[in-house]
C-alpha cells in the first residue's frame, strides 16, 4: 500500500473542522511554504503527494524537482471554484467560451469535431491540458475532482464524458483517475468499458463510515470486487474520518491496512504526525 | 415513466438533475427547459437530453417541475406550470422578490437547503428542548472579486439576497416563524453595485438575533456560515460542519454538494415534509429581507 500526502492541509479545507481548516492554510499561504512541506514529508517515507490545479498547486507543480526527487504526482483537476464562479457570472457559454479562447493549433482536430457536433465532450483534451503544467512528469495520474466526477456521473450520458476524460488524460501519456463520493456507482459505470484500463478511484473510506457513502459495509465489498475483476488501483481517503473528535487513529491505520488497496492518501500539517503515521502503516 | 421538468439549465439545474438521477437511477424522465438556443443545442447532443426553449411547448401536466431560473420570473413561470396541472414545484432561492412575489401554494417547495443540515436539524432540537435568547449568524467568503453579471447585479442580487437569505431562513425556521422586528441595519458594497457587506441587529419575538455577511472578505478560501445561540441552559457554538456536542452524519444514496442537497431532493422528490421550506416561509425570508434594507 503506497502512502501519498494529501492536500487539504495546504488549501483550508476540513472536512469536519472549519477552525482547523483555516488554521492550517495560515501556514501555507506560498507555493515554495507548499514544497518544502511536500519534500519534508517525502523524506519521512511518504511515496508522493496529491495536488489540486488551483493557482497554488499548478505552481508547485510547475517548479517542482521531478528529476531529484522519487516522488508520483497524483494531480487533480479541475479547480472546481473557478468554473463554478464562471458559470455563477456568465452561465455555460461563458465556459465553453473561456475553452475556446485557450485554443493552439494541435487542437483544431477537436474543435472540428465539436463544432460539427455540438458535443462537448471533443472539448474535453483542451479542458484537460488547460489544467496541466507542461512539467508534470509523464505517467503520472491526472484525477477529475469528486465534485465534477459525480455531478457528471449523474447525468445522462455522463458515463460516455466520463469515458471521453480517461481516454483523453491516457493519449496525453497520463494515468487516468477519478475521485468520487460514490464509488459504488462509479465502478459500475466503469466496470462496462474500463476494466482493463489501469484507472485510478479515490474515495472516501474509514472505520467510522464519516462520508463513507453509501455504507462502510457497501464499499467493503466493492473495493473486494474490484480488486479481483479489473486493473483499477484504489486510493483511500479521508481515512481518518477527516480528524472527527473520538476518532482513533491507530484504530483507523489498523482498518484501513486490512482492505485491500493501493493507495492511501491522508493530509497533516505536521511532519511529526506523517512521520508516526508512515511508521505505523508499515508495521 | 414519471417526468421531472427542469426550467434553467445553469449550475443549480445541473446539480439537481444529477442528484436526483443519483438518487433514482433511471425512474425519472428529464426534459429540460432553456431558452439560450447554444446552450440548449451543446446540451442536447453533449449529454442526450431533450431539450425545449418554452415551457408551454411540454405538457406540464403531473410533472414534478424544478425551476432554477433568475429571480424575477419565478412567479411568472410558478403559475404557468401549477396552472397547468404540475404535480409539484421546486424553486430555487432567492425566491421570486419584491414585486414579483410567488403566491403561496402547498404544492411549492423552496431551496432554502440548510434546514436539511444535521447542524441546523440539532439547533432546532435543543431548541425546542430548552428554548432560545440570543441567535447569531455569520456568512463569510471570497465569492465576489470583481463585479457580478447580470440579474446577480440588481436587486435581486447581493450577499443580502444569496446568501442571507439562507441564513434569515435559518433563523426563522429555528423560531417557529416568530414577528422579525430590525433595529439596526449596515448595508456596504464594496465590489458589487449592490450589497457586499451587512450587519443587522434584531429581535425574532423575545430572541435576540445578529446576523453578519461578508461575501468579499479575503481571508476565506470556501464559503463558512457559523454562528452560536444561547438557551436558558448553555451557548452552543457551530458551523456547517460541526456543532458543540456533534452530530450524526446523515447516510445519503447520492453524494454531490452535501448531505443537505441530497437530504433536500430525497424529501421533494418522496414529498416527505418532516423537513420542508413551503412558498409561505420563503415569503416571510423576503419579507425580513425588505425590513432589513428599509432600515439601512
Amino acid at each position: 500500500m503506497k502512502l501519498i500526502l494529501g492536500d487539504n492541509q495546504f488549501f483550508g479545507v476540513n472536512h469536519a473542522d472549519l477552525k482547523k481548516a483555516a488554521m492550517t492554510k495560515g501556514l501555507f499561504s506560498t507555493h515554495e511554504s507548499i514544497t518544502a512541506f511536500i519534500k519534508g514529508s517525502l523524506s519521512k517515507g511518504l511515496d508522493g503527494f496529491m495536488i489540486n490545479s488551483n493557482d497554488l498547486g499548478f505552481k508547485v507543480v510547475k517548479g517542482f524537482d521531478f528529476h531529484n526527487q522519487n516522488a508520483e504526482c497524483h494531480y487533480s483537476i479541475p479547480y472546481p471554484h473557478k468554473y463554478a464562479g464562471i458559470v455563477n457570472d456568465a452561465g455555460m457559454i461563458a465556459l465553453i467560451s473561456l475553452v475556446l479562447k485557450q485554443l493552439s493549433f494541435r487542437d483544431a482536430f477537436s474543435v472540428l469535431k465539436f463544432a460539427l457536433s455540438f458535443n462537448a465532450a471533443h472539448l474535453l483534451p483542451i479542458i484537460v491540458r488547460m489544467e496541466i503544467p507542461k512539467s508534470l512528469p509523464k505517467g503520472s495520474v491526472v484525477y477529475l475532482q469528486n465534485v465534477v466526477t459525480d455531478l457528471t456521473m449523474g447525468l445522462k450520458n455522463g458515463n460516455e464524458i466520463l469515458s471521453a476524460y480517461i481516454n483523453s488524460v491516457k493519449s496525453m501519456g497520463y494515468r487516468p483517475g477519478l475521485i468520487t463520493l460514490n464509488p459504488i456507482n462509479l465502478i459500475e459505470a466503469l466496470k462496462k468499458s474500463h476494466s482493463e484500463d489501469e484507472v485510478f478511484l479515490c474515495f472516501n473510506i474509514n472505520y467510522s463510515g464519516f462520508n463513507v457513502f453509501p455504507s462502510v459495509s457497501k464499499v467493503e465489498k466493492a473495493i473486494a470486487d474490484v480488486k479481483g475483476t479489473t486493473n483499477w488501483k484504489l486510493m483511500g481517503m479521508s481515512v481518518f474520518s477527516s480528524g472527527s473528535r473520538g476518532i482513533s487513529i491507530n484504530k483507523s491505520i489498523e482498518y484501513i491496512k486490512s482492505l485491500r488497496l493501493d493507495y492511501v492518501v491522508f493530509g497533516s500539517s505536521k511532519l511529526l504526525n506523517i512521520e508516526k503515521n508512515v511508521i505505523q502503516f508499515n508495521e | 415513466m414519471d417526468r421531472v421538468i427542469i426550467i434553467g439549465w445553469g449550475r443549480m439545474g445541473v446539480t439537481h438533475t444529477s442528484i436526483i438521477n443519483g438518487l433514482y437511477p433511471g425512474l425519472f424522465e428529464f426534459i429540460l427547459v432553456e431558452p439560450n438556443s447554444k446552450v440548449s443545442r451543446i446540451t442536447r447532443k453533449t449529454l442526450g437530453y431533450k431539450v425545449v426553449s418554452d415551457i408551454n411547448g411540454i405538457n406540464v401536466q403531473d410533472a414534478v417541475v424544478l425551476i432554477t431560473t433568475p429571480p424575477s420570473i419565478h412567479s411568472l413561470l410558478c403559475d404557468n406550470v401549477l396552472s397547468r396541472g404540475a404535480r409539484s414545484v421546486f424553486i430555487e432561492k432567492p425566491f421570486g422578490l419584491f414585486d414579483r412575489r410567488v403566491d403561496d401554494d402547498p404544492r411549492i417547495s423552496v431551496g432554502y437547503v440548510l434546514r436539511f443540515s444535521e447542524v441546523v436539524q440539532k439547533l432546532k432540537a435543543i431548541i425546542k428542548e430548552d428554548g432560545c435568547s440570543k441567535i447569531s449568524l455569520d456568512y463569510s467568503s471570497h465569492t465576489l472579486t470583481k463585479p457580478p453579471k447580470g440579474w446577480r447585479n440588481t436587486e435581486y442580487g447581493g450577499v443580502l439576497n444569496e446568501m442571507g437569505s439562507h441564513l434569515i431562513d435559518i433563523m426563522l425556521y429555528l423560531t417557529g416563524g416568530r414577528d422579525f422586528k430590525v433595529l439596526s441595519s449596515v448595508i456596504h458594497n464594496v465590489i458589487s453595485e449592490v450589497d457586499d457587506i451587512v450587519a443587522v441587529k434584531g429581535l425574532l419575538g423575545e430572541i435576540e438575533v445578529e446576523l453578519s455577511l461578508n461575501w468579499v472578505n479575503p481571508d476565506y478560501r470556501k464559503p463558512v456560515w457559523s454562528g452560536f445561540i444561547e438557551t436558558s441552559k448553555q451557548t452552543v457554538r457551530f458551523d456547517q460542519q460541526s456543532i458543540d456536542g456533534g452530530f450524526e452524519a446523515a447516510c445519503v444514496d447520492y453524494y454531490v454538494r452535501g448531505r443537505d442537497f441530497s437530504l433536500q431532493m430525497k424529501h421533494f422528490i418522496e414529498n416527505d415534509t418532516s423537513i420542508i421550506c413551503n412558498s409561505h416561509d420563503a415569503n416571510a425570508v423576503h419579507d425580513a429581507i425588505i425590513k432589513i434594507k428599509e432600515k439601512a
